[in-house]
Order: structure tokens, then C-alpha cells, then sequence
């Protein structure tokens, strides 16, 4: 702090701090207490009401959403695909971090992640829609299966809840890779070979030395991935049709019926849980938001 | 004995890239050997063989008469003490040095037996709880040492381990190394571009160049009939007069040189008419006393600079456009004889102290990395 005061003298410092508690305020937390706070109120068709003595704090919002079967199914369906998608990621994107970081920085290493990136510079809807394409009825792959004679008829992929994790898996898991990349890069080598060398065999030196070494990157890999995925808008409504609905569907066909109390409900919720998620990822890797951070 | 180790006609290649050019060398069990060499003089990748992380392009290692080749660096009976000692940061002292046998499935009774054991041998009883990040530089070292022989090898494997400490810690650590080596019984293979290292405690030392054993044999050995020319001057502070043999007999040979006919003795026998290198240890250059003379070489010139370096003081002589000048070490015994810069001064040394060499295949100075000189 005070160093920062020699560099950029009062006037600075306090541009720096109005600059991020606005952006904070304003645009983070106001937001949020403005959803938070139309949540518990009712939804009154009349605007005139609005402020009036109909306008009372009430948690009928929150009872629609728990009260209804439909929601609250939709609401765990989202919650255990994201934890899936989540987990297949990490076992996916795991062993090829690992790879990646141990097979140092080679020429090919340079193309193998130009080639992980580059999918990324194409909007997530493109992405998304070309996944309908490998997925489709009569696309990609139940054609080659077909091909090969393995299947008779094309499978049903678009439209269920497998399309869609597929689709998530995709779209999330460089934000799992890169976490995990990071830390793993941190790693001195020799800590690996002297596991090694002390007698441990492979999956114990992973057990031992790599995985605690990568927890922060396991940890903020997770909680990324499960985020993205639990919010996720446009993956879902492209590869899961109308057959296999999310949470967040839910919650944006409260805001297009203009129910903003209803649908504030629901984000609420929703993010509610998602916090819970966090934390008890954080604790079960026993992991500080220090750690994350770093 | 039951656990020797044989390096025999070992070879390694990367590439184009010849690391490890041909070694071959017998260890016997409980030795303190040393590869010696400037750093990319092939040591490593030797210590990488042996421990089992890289396999040998040709040849064999053997351990108890055993071909090691294809046995993994888990399965063998080595440990490895790294350059950076490798600890595991996330686990306790005693969780480090029980690790080995925590993977080989010993119980945790049994475990912490052979801990506190090694924690004793080490001295730093009651540290088992600490983190490593609590402890100094050479505690680190000692709980290395207590990590790779908690598994009890049959050989311990050092690369360099004393590079990161100070002066001081580091002379004492090659005391406490050789103890720890006794009290055991363990081969140590020491690797080292330190020769201070290698000669204080060294049973044997293998100075290597370029991928080859240029000589093995006993620290005094190595230091005092060096056999090539790499040798004299890449272990210990050497003067080399280079020169051409006028004649040559009895094991002795009179070299030209710019600094006069000069003897030595003449352990390769180079032939009279040859280019050779005369190589004389600073320490057995003396003042001449006023109008000595005798059977030894005598050397008159002028005295460049005097450094001062605490046991000892050094002189550098040299005559006019002369590039390598003549260093004589005067012992600081309170009667360092007062030399004046610019002074005219003649040195003498017996051709039994003076070697002569073949010249090394290669210019020496090129052979010395900075840091194997400092």
C-alpha cells in the first residue's frame, strides 16, 4: 500500500480504488441485491402496484419454485449433469495437462495446444451447433458407426440429456485444462523422479506428489467448469431441444413471460446453490480462496 | 564383495550426441566414489544410469553381478539424493523420510521406528513434525540424506548435493557426508564439477572429460601424478609451461621452453622433438635462495602481482609478452618472504615435482567451465 502510494501519489490510488469499487458496486453487487430484493416480492402485472401496498416482502417466489415437482427435478437433473460434466472433464483433462507438462516444451507440445486453443476463438453458439452436426440423427457419427456395421440404426443423441454433457464437456474443458496446466507446471520434475525413485509405483506417485501439488488447479478447475456448466444457456437449448430442459431454461422463460420476481427466484437459487458447491469443493480439498488466487 | 558395482564399456546417446563415451569402472561395496568433471562432462547422465531413469545405449551396469538394465528406478536398490534435494514441501520431515517405506507397504509402527532412527543419525531428533520450509539449508540436506537411506540401499547416489550452500555449511556437510558414510556401509557415488569436493571425501575419484574416464584412482593420486593434461589442470590450481622435449631418458625429459630448459619427470614418455605440456603445482614452486643452485630448475623473471589469499600467498611471475604467467603459493607461516611488484626474482622446483604431459586433445582452458575454475 504504501509502496503504491510512492508510485501513483493520493490522486492515484484513489482513482485506482474509485475505479474498482465502482466497477464492484455498481456493476457487480447492485445488481445482484436489486435481484436478491425483487425475488421476495410479488409479481404485480400492474406497474402502478409497484412500490404500493400490494408490494409486500413475501417468499412466494421461492415457494413456486420448490413447490413444483417439474422445477425442482429440473433443478437437481442441472445440478448432477454439471457435477458430471465437472467430473468427466477433470478425468479427461487430468492426464492430458500432465502430458502436456511433462512433455516439456517441444515443437509438437506448441501445435497440441494451438490445436486445444484455436476451437476456442469460434463463438460458443458455432461451437455448439457444430456438435448438432456431429451429434445429429443421420450426422457425423452415426454415420461412420453405421459405416462400420457397429450399429444398425442411428442413435438418438440431440435432444438428451447425454447430447448435452457431451456438448458441455467441450465447451468447458479448456477451463478445466488450464488451471490444471498452470499448477502442474509448478511442479519440479525432480519431486516426480524422486517419488520414483524412492520405490513409488505410478498411481501412487500421482496419489502423492502430483494431485496435492495440483489441488488449486483441481479446485478452481472444478468450480469453473461446474459454473460454466450449471449456467450454461445456449449448450442446452442447441443440443437438448425441448426434450431435456435445464434450470437455466427456467429461469429465462420467467423473464420472457416479464415475471422478474419469479425469474429473480429462480437465479437466486441457482446461484445459491452453486455457492454451496463451491464451498464444499473448497473443503473437501481443503483449499483457501488464497490457494485459488494464486 | 556381495554388493560391487561394474560400469562396463557403458556408452549413451542422444541423438548425434555421445554423453557417455565407453566407462568402464569397478566400485566395491561401502567405497565413497566421485565422478569428477566440468559440467556437460557426461557425470550426470552416468548418475541417471545408474539410478535407473535412463537406460544405457550399450553396455552394462552391474550390481552384485546382476544386469540392472530394464529394471525401473522404483524396483532398484539406489537412492537418489538430488541437486535440489527434491523434498516433498507438502509433507512433514518424518512423512518425507518415511515415504520410501510408506510406498513399499511397511507398517506405520515399523515406519516410525526407522525414522526416529534416521532422525538420530542425523541429528535432528524431535524434527520430525516440522514442515521442510521451517528448516535451514543444511537440515534440508541431512533429511535428504535420512529420505534416501531409510530404504536402505545398497547404493546412495549424490548429485551435487552441497552446490546451494555456503562456504562454511558446505565444508562441513562433506564431514558430516563421509560419517554418515562410514557409520553406514553404503556405496556413496558422489557426482561433483567441485574437485575440493571430490579430493576431501573421496575413497576414489573418476575425473571425467568429454563423455571419457580420463583417470581413476585415489584423491592424492589423482592430484599428485596426474595422466593427462586435462587431469593436471582441471583438479587443483596447476602451472602449465608449454614446450617442446629436447631429450628424453630415465623416465626424465628436458623441455624448451620461453621460460628456459626446464626437467621433468616423464611418466608417458613423450619422445624428444614432440610438443609437451609441463605442469608444476604452485605450492612446490619455491623462492630461490640467493645463488642456489643444484640438480633443480631455476627460473628467473618478473613478478606481475601478488595475491593474497589467506593460508596461503600467491606470486605470479612472468617475463615480458608473456601470456601464462608462473604462480608460486607461499605458505603463511609468519616468514612470507616480502615480494615487491615489478621485482626480478628467481624460482626454483624439483623435476620430481615437475610432470610432463602430452598436450590435451583439446585447448584445457576451453575444457574449464567458469564455475569448475572459481
Amino acid at each position: 500500500m504504501t509502496e503504491a502510494l510512492q508510485r501513483f501519489g493520493y490522486a492515484g490510488v484513489g482513482a485506482i480504488l474509485f475505479g474498482v469499487l465502482f466497477w464492484g458496486a455498481l456493476l457487480i453487487v447492485a445488481p445482484m441485491l436489486l435481484m436478491v430484493d425483487l425475488a421476495f416480492r410479488p409479481y404485480l402485472p400492474n406497474p402502478k402496484d409497484v412500490g404500493g401496498p400490494l408490494d409486500v416482502y413475501t417468499i412466494q417466489n421461492f415457494a413456486k419454485v420448490f413447490l413444483d415437482p417439474l422445477n425442482v427435478w429440473v433443478f437437481w437433473k442441472t445440478i448432477y449433469a454439471s457435477i458430471l460434466v465437472t467430473v468427466v472433464s477433470l478425468l479427461i483433462g487430468y492426464p492430458l495437462s500432465y502430458i502436456l507438462v511433462r512433455a516439456g516444451r517441444s515443437a509438437w507440445i506448441g501445435i497440441l495446444m494451438i490445436g486445444l486453443l484455436i476451437p476456442f476463438w469460434v463463438n460458443e453458439i458455432l461451437r455448439t451447433f457444430a456438435w448438432q452436426l456431429l451429434l445429429a440423427r443421420y450426422g457425423f457419427i452415426n454415420t461412420v458407426l453405421m459405416g462400420l456395421g457397429l450399429i444398425d440404426d442411428p442413435i438418438q443423441f440431440t435432444n438428451t440429456d447425454f447430447g448435452v454433457q457431451v456438448g458441455l464437456v467441450y465447451a468447458y474443458i479448456l477451463f478445466m485444462i488450464f488451471p490444471l496446466y498452470s499448477t502442474m507446471e509448478s511442479l519440479d520434475p525432480n519431486q516426480v523422479d524422486a517419488a520414483r525413485d524412492l520405490g513409488a509405483p505410478f498411481w501412487r506417485i500421482h496419489w502423492d506428489i502430483v494431485v496435492p501439488h495440483s489441488k488449486p488447479g483441481i479446485a478452481s478447475g472444478c468450480i469453473v467448469t461446474f459454473m460454466l456448466s450449471a449456467g450454461s444457456y445456449v449448450v442446452p437449448e442447441l443440443l437438448g431441444g425441448t426434450r431435456s430442459i435445464w434450470f437455466t431454461k427456467l429461469i429465462y422463460l420467467q423473464f420472457d413471460a416479464i415475471n422478474w420476481n419469479l425469474g429473480s427466484a429462480y437465479g437466486f437459487t441457482l446461484v445459491s446453490l452453486c455457492l454451496v458447491f463451491i464451498l464444499l469443493v473448497m473443503a473437501m480439498f481443503r483449499v483457501s480462496l488464497k490457494d485459488i488466487a494464486r | 564383495m556381495a554388493n560391487d558395482l561394474e560400469l562396463i564399456d557403458v556408452h549413451k546417446k542422444f541423438g548425434d550426441f555421445v554423453a557417455v563415451h565407453g566407462v568402464s569402472v569397478a566400485i566395491p561395496q561401502g567405497e565413497f566414489f566421485s565422478f569428477l568433471g566440468p559440467s556437460g562432462c557426461g557425470k550426470t547422465t552416468i548418475l541417471r544410469m545408474i539410478s535407473g531413469f535412463i537406460d544405457p545405449t550399450s553396455g552394462a551396469i552391474k550390481l552384485a553381478g546382476r544386469d540392472l538394465n530394464g529394471i525401473g528406478p522404483n524396483k532398484r536398490p539406489t537412492a537418489l539424493i538430488f541437486q535440489n534435494l527434491a523434498l516433498f514441501p507438502l509433507m512433514s520431515v518424518a512423512d518425507n523420510i518415511g515415504y520410501g517405506l510408506m510406498v513399499r507397504g511397511v507398517s506405520s509402527a515399523e515406519r516410525r521406528k526407522v525414522v526416529e532412527r534416521m532422525l538420530e543419525l542425523i541429528a535432528l531428533r524431535g524434527y520430525g513434525d516440522k514442515r521442510i520450509d521451517e528448516l535451514s539449508g543444511g537440515q534440508k540436506q541431512r533429511v535428504a540424506i535420512a529420505r534416501a537411506l531409510a530404504v536402505e540401499p545398497k547404493v546412495l547416489l549424490l548429485d551435487e548435493p552441497l552446490s546451494a550452500l555456503d562456504l562454511k555449511l558446505r565444508q562441513h556437510m562433506r564431514q558430516e557426508l563421509r560419517a554418515i558414510q562410514r557409520s553406514t556401509g553404503v556405496t556413496f557415488i558422489y557426482i561433483t564439477h567441485d574437485q575440493g569436493e571430490a579430493l576431501a571425501m573421496s575413497d576414489r575419484v573418476a575425473v571425467m572429460s568429454q563423455g571419457r574416464i580420463e583417470q581413476v584412482g585415489p584423491s592424492a593420486e589423482v592430484y599428485n601424478q596426474p595422466q593427462t593434461a586435462f587431469v593436471a589442470s582441471f583438479v587443483g590450481e596447476n602451472n602449465a609451461i608449454a614446450g617442446k622435449v629436447a631429450a628424453s631418458e630415465y623416465g626424465y625429459a628436458v623441455l624448451d621452453t620461453p621460460f628456459g630448459r626446464l626437467r621433468a619427470a616423464n611418466p608417458r614418455n613423450v619422445a624428444a622433438g614432440e610438443a609437451a605440456l609441463l605442469f608444476v603445482r604452485p605450492e612446490r614452486v619455491r623462492l630461490a635462495a640467493p645463488g642456489a643452485n643444484g640438480a633443480d630448475n631455476v627460473v628467473e623473471s618478473q613478478v606481475l602481482d601478488g595475491v593474497f589469499e589467506g593460508p596461503v600467498a600467491n606470486i605470479l611471475l612472468a617475463n615480458e609478452g608473456q601470456q601464462r604467467p608462473i604462480t608460486v603459493s607461499l605458505s603463511n607461516d609468519g616468514n612470507t618472504p616480502r615480494v615487491a611488484r615489478g621485482e626480478r626474482r628467481r624460482i626454483t622446483f624439483s623435476p620430481d615435482d615437475a610432470i610432463l604431459l602430452p598436450p590435451a586433445s583439446r585447448p584445457v582452458a576451453e575444457a574449464m567451465p567458469a564455475e569448475a575454475r572459481a
